[in-house]
């Protein structure tokens, strides 16, 4: 069994990244390799939006990351100051900025950068996508 | 401890890849990584003195550049035939940085734990 | 031993290009994404031929691009598929991201 910390810096919409990140996880997991945690960077943090409303018939990459979260049991981590720039903000963030809304879905958990750092010492391999 | 390499090579100002990149290198550097930076592409221009990045909308990013030192990240390899095909000299840089030959950066891909590139 | 995982197009993205300037013999490829489509240049063809070469299998059919594949004889492709893109991750010392 080895662990991986896995990096996704593409959107849920509009690239690829994402939902090969998403493939390579399950992979993993079935192999019965431990994924410990999933980083969103860059414009990956926008697979948070809880706001996504995909037609019914094309994939909603938002809540499958939901699913396996909660399956798989490993741990979704937004890197807050990349989502914040971005307008994705968790229930905290709205309060904290005085917003009057916000859209990332509870189960992406708001981390800093530290915890891609942390990810990366404790892993044995770090796949970026 | 890991030895984390951070490879950019993309163009300053034109996507945000390079600003998100350095708040990794220096997050990491700050929790005690051992950080080394490569500039490669068009990402040696980040390395020309007198920049105005709010000019072109942008965080100002690449003064910190400067600080690097202070974050004990001593490595910082630009890519010479990057360099050559834009025309940048070294005396030109505004700051001190090893110019690499490719092999160079090969051998430093290799000895790295970790490369993330931005 | 590094895996070199490419996910962009090559003719709108420099990163095959400047990951082929420092790749060492040894190494490997992975080509996802529209990545893939490097395997229809015979430039590209020439220039990744002195390494392992691993391409998605889903990426490939997603594209209808088997047909062309069949059709490369000069070098080598490993079809894989996500299992096997994990365990590459693992028997080479570290995947780059380009």
């Amino acid at each position: 069994m080895n662990k991986f910390i896995v990096q996704v810096n593409g959107p849920a919409y509009g690239s690829t990244a994402s939902f090969r990140a998403l493939k390579f996880c399950q992979a993993a997991t079935s192999a019965g390799h431990q994924v410990i945690k999933v980083f969103f960077y860059q414009d990956g943090v926008q697979n948070s939006n809880s706001l996504h409303c995909p037609a019914s018939d094309e994939i909603n990459l938002q809540q499958l990351w939901v699913d396996f979260s909660h399956s798989q049991h490993v741990p979704l981590i937004n890197c807050v100051s990349a989502a914040l720039r971005r307008g994705v903000l968790s229930e905290q963030d709205a309060v904290e900025n005085s917003k009057p809304q916000w859209n990332s879905d509870s189960t992406f958990i708001m981390g800093g950068l530290g915890e891609l750092v942390s990810g990366i010492e404790h892993a044995d391999r770090l796949v970026c996508f | 401890m890991k030895k984390i390499s951070i490879v950019f090579r993309h163009s300053p100002y034109g996507t945000t890849k390079t600003r998100e990149g350095i708040d990794f290198a220096l997050l990491s550097a700050s929790f005690e990584q051992q950080v080394s930076l490569i500039f490669c592409d068009e990402a040696v221009l980040h390395l020309l003195p007198n920049q105005q990045a709010e000019l072109a909308g942008s965080k100002d990013y690449v003064s910190v550049f400067k600080a690097f030192e202070l974050y004990e990240i001593e490595t910082i390899l630009a890519c010479k035939q990057s360099l050559d095909t834009l025309g940048i000299k070294q005396q030109e840089l505004a700051i001190d940085v090893q110019i690499a030959e490719a092999e160079a950066i090969s051998e430093s891909l290799v000895h790295a734990d970790e490369v993330l590139v931005f | 031993m590094i895996l070199h995982h490419i996910q962009t197009s090559a003719s709108h993205d420099n990163a095959l290009r400047m990951c082929l300037r420092y790749i060492t013999a040894g190494d490997s490829l992975i080509l996802t994404a529209d990545a893939v489509n490097a395997l229809l240049y015979p430039d590209w063809l020439n220039l990744i031929a002195p390494f392992a070469v691993y391409v998605l299998k889903d990426e490939i059919r997603a594209r209808g691009l088997e047909p062309k594949l069949a059709s490369i004889s000069n070098i080598q492709i490993n079809v894989i598929d996500d299992t096997e893109f994990v365990n590459q991750s693992l028997r080479h010392t570290k995947v780059i991201t380009w």
